[in-house]
């Protein structure tokens, strides 16, 4: 009597696992032996399967015809070379062919087995993952060029980048080196327009010895300057200190803000907002 | 893998850590990143080194270590951090490569785990982290177990179908360690490429011709698929200063070690002497020795293994110092300095030692083989591991972490300034004021830069007027003529300095767009790299449902037709 489906599967799991083991140890004639005997338990479970499959007209019969058979109603693709494969006595040249083919129709009976709920689960699991890694995807691309870039003509410090100008935060500022008159670039990852640009003023917390004075806002569009502005602040305060210039443009690649001329020691901004 | 975390942990503890390198990795990670978000997906210009001037560094170091942590730094975390997260991957992929390859070797699990510990808490490869900070040796070491066990499996395995997709799986990884490091992605080439040898011979003579091709393709894809990198780094590395990395005190025939240095927990050049393999060797000889009076079938495995791990430690005596003599083995010298070769070694020791226990222990009830291997990771990781796992802080208030930063503190990251061009004798020795540096008959109206991107207006007031530029020449700079008078292109050249310069033929205003783009061989080591992919791909499809043919190999293997 032929065992159930799965039970099959197991047996032939086991002989093609026996097989490998035995092939890692160079024993080559008996992994073939145990690959062969997968073959035969995988044909007779598909035999067995096939309860109404009758062989092709014209053809006898037998296990290996009606597995034949039942494989071609479950969709396999490889059914010639099968037959190939088992009408044909392997040398040890071509054992790779037929060790291919047994490891084709193993993992064909393996996939045939899975109910189509599971098998429809799994496709389900497939897009969730597919969706989830297109979202990181994005994700990295935008944070990678989807976000305005600030560099500086110099930095008084590590500790007083550029991007602290941009970052959202009062409490960050740009600093300019002592005693040096610089500017600031902010640059987008594609043309935007630009209303109105507010400047706060840097103090430098804790010794309030640092801010811009003078300032020049300029907008390009590429190689072009659209749109120029000057300021001044008044002078430096602890809290925020807002100066708004008229900055109207389209296309803006980027802005730069030039320091002129400074307070105290040196120049600096604690945030610059694009409206 | 908790091993793995826990060797990793002094690590987190820490902002940064103080070993040879001290900042490099951290300074190139920003620029790597830097050049990302302006845009380049493989950078190879370091827009601000050299107050910047730039450097061609990328074209010559391995990308992989800069690649991860720069693309985590352009997106989320400092560069502290997203190295940090690199080297957790590193020590993990070590632990689990090894695991993997004497599990591949001795079909033993207790075996596998006292492999993984043995080399996790091999002194060389704690000591790449800690004491030298080398990160793109320490984590292409860490892919070396994966690559053999890959190859191994690729040789051993029955199936057709699972051989195909280990080879494929094999070059990737290979390619992967290529692109880590310089010296050791060749090096760990070579040793490979020794561990596959008897695989391809014992497969060609039992005519397994396909297995053949699978393993001789798959090793001779893995240099092709990391093209990209290689191709542009040996085709430049004549013009720029390379020659200098050895000679002086980088000249690998200086840097032997005494037998005993490979025993002594200090020497007088490393107090803490992370070159110590000796208790290793040492205790993997006798396993290998004891498995061979209990078990000798199966112990004798052990002993290709120890043959190979004792030409690497010959390599290092200075008995082999004519090895490493200039003009002699091609490549060799750029080693620098030969105890490199510890790395694996260590990776030989660690599997020779788990399959000598393996085959001593074979017949010993599972509880105590268990035992045994729990007992023999304890003691590995309390008496090796631990003088090697920490670090010292390193203050990171003056490491700068933004361009304008980098370029005041005229940084070039090499030692011996070794990827400058040869046209510039001498390095830069200050900050340009400007990109612009001096114009001959033409006026500057603009000038933008954003890292090696930038933009200029130049008025020409003469014909044939020329702008100097404060940027090293090198092959991949471009420049694109936006506008120009009467559809005249700028032509870019070198000065007698090796740096660029803008000649602008006609009269009139130009605005250009100047980029270090692709240079011919980068071009020609992308197409090897993208025709070494297809050829994987086609591979991993061919016999699948997408190519269900199989295709005729029957000329080779000499059947009929």
């Amino acid at each position: 009597m032929i065992p159930p489906f799965p039970q099959t599967i197991l047996r032939a799991r086991r002989a093609l696992d026996s097989g490998r083991a035995l092939y890692r140890e160079n024993l080559v004639p008996e992994c073939h032996t145990h690959l062969a005997s997968a073959l035969s338990i995988l044909m007779a479970a598909w035999s067995a399967q096939a309860v109404e499959a009758t062989s092709p007209a014209g053809e006898p019969d037998t296990e290996a015809n009606r597995a034949m058979a039942a494989l071609e109603r479950a969709g396999y693709p490889g059914v010639e070379r099968l037959r190939a494969v088992l009408e044909t006595s392997p040398t040890s040249t071509d054992l790779d062919m037929t060790w291919g083919e047994i490891e084709r129709l193993y993992r064909f009976s393996i996939r045939s087995l899975d109910p189509p709920a599971r098998r429809r689960q799994i496709h389900l699991m497939a897009a969730i993952a597919a969706g989830l890694a297109l979202v990181l995807l994005v994700l990295v691309l935008w944070r990678l060029w989807g976000r305005p870039v600030a560099t500086a003509s110099a930095v008084y410090s590590p500790h007083h980048p550029a991007a602290n100008a941009i970052d959202g935060l009062l409490a960050t500022e740009w600093l300019l080196p002592d005693e040096t008159t610089g500017w600031l670039q902010i640059t987008y990852s594609s043309p935007r327009v630009v209303h109105a640009v507010r400047l706060m003023n840097a103090h430098n917390i804790h010794f309030q010895d640092r801010g811009a004075e003078n300032v020049r806002v300029t907008a390009y569009c590429e190689h072009r300057a659209v749109a120029s502005a000057e300021g001044r602040f008044a002078e430096i305060v602890a809290g925020p200190s807002p100066l708004d210039l008229n900055v109207n443009a389209d296309c803006v690649t980027h802005l730069r803000v030039e320091v002129l001329s400074y307070f105290k020691t040196g120049g600096g901004l604690a945030e610059v907002q694009i409206r | 893998m908790a091993v793995a975390i826990g060797l990793w942990m002094p690590l987190a503890r820490l902002s940064w850590f103080l070993g040879h390198e001290q900042a490099s990795y951290v300074l190139r990670t920003v620029e790597w990143g830097l050049e990302m978000r302006a845009g380049e997906l493989y950078p190879r210009w370091c827009p601000d080194f050299y107050g910047g001037y730039g450097s061609p560094f990328f074209v010559f170091h391995s990308p992989l270590v800069y690649a991860l942590a720069g693309t985590l730094h352009a997106t989320l975390l400092d560069p502290f951090w997203s190295l940090k997260i690199v080297l957790l991957l590193g020590s993990l992929v070590a632990g689990v490569g090894t695991y993997a390859l004497v599990f591949g070797e001795t079909r033993d699990r207790d075996s596998a785990l006292r492999g993984a510990v043995a080399y996790l808490a091999a002194p060389y490869r704690l000591g790449d982290l800690y004491d030298r900070g080398d990160l793109g040796e320490f984590v292409c070491i860490a892919l070396l177990p994966v690559v053999i066990a890959l190859y191994r499996a690729v040789a051993r395995e029955a199936l057709p179908r699972r051989a195909q997709r280990l080879a494929v799986a094999a070059a990737a990884a290979h390619a992967v360690l290529i692109v880590t490091h310089p010296v050791l992605g060749l090096w760990g080439t070579l040793v490979i490429g020794l561990i596959v040898l008897p695989s391809v011979v014992r497969l060609a003579r039992r005519r397994s011709l396909h297995r053949v091709l699978l393993l001789v393709g798959a090793m001779a894809c893995a240099p092709g698929l990391a093209g990209l990198y290689v191709v542009p780094a040996l085709a430049y590395r004549g013009i720029t200063h390379t020659a200098l990395m050895v000679t002086g005190p980088y000249n690998p025939q200086d840097h032997w070690l005494s037998f005993d240095a490979l025993f002594s927990r200090s020497t007088p050049a490393f107090p803490r002497n992370f070159m110590q393999i000796g208790p290793l060797l040492t205790v993997a000889l006798g396993a290998a020795l004891l498995g061979l009076a209990f078990n000798p079938r199966r112990a004798w495995r052990a002993f290709p293994w120890l043959g190979l791990c004792a030409a690497l430690v010959f390599l290092v005596l200075p008995q082999a110092s004519a090895f490493w003599a200039p003009h002699g083995v091609p490549l060799a010298p750029f080693i620098q300095f030969p105890w490199r070769l510890l790395g694996p070694a260590a990776l030989m020791g660690s599997v020779v030692l788990a399959i000598g226990a393996a085959a001593a222990w074979e017949r010993a009830s599972d509880a105590s083989r268990s035992g045994i291997a729990i007992l023999g990771a304890a003691t590995l990781l309390f008496l090796v591991a631990w003088p090697y796992a920490s670090a010292k802080e390193m203050p990171i208030d003056k490491i700068p972490l933004d361009a304008a930063s980098i370029r005041q503190g005229m940084i070039s990251t090499a030692a011996a300034d070794e990827y400058l061009p040869l046209e510039t004798r001498v390095p830069p020795s200050e900050p340009p004021r400007d990109l612009v540096t001096q114009a001959d008959g033409a006026a500057v109206e603009y000038t933008n830069s954003w890292g090696s991107h930038h933009l200029l207006t130049l008025r020409a007031q003469r014909e044939g007027a020329t702008v100097g530029l404060a940027l090293l020449g090198f092959p991949g700079w471009t420049v694109k003529t936006v506008t120009g008078p009467s559809g005249a292109e700028a032509k870019l050249e070198m000065d007698d300095h090796g740096l660029l310069r803008l000649r602008l033929p006609t009269l009139g205003q130009y605005q250009l767009r100047l980029w270090f783009g692709m240079s011919r061989a980068a071009a020609l080591g992308l197409s090897l790299s993208l025709l070494t992919l297809l050829t994987l791909v086609l591979a991993l499809v061919h016999g699948s449902r997408p190519w269900p043919w199989r295709l005729q190999v029957k000329v080779l293997t000499g059947s009929p037709p």
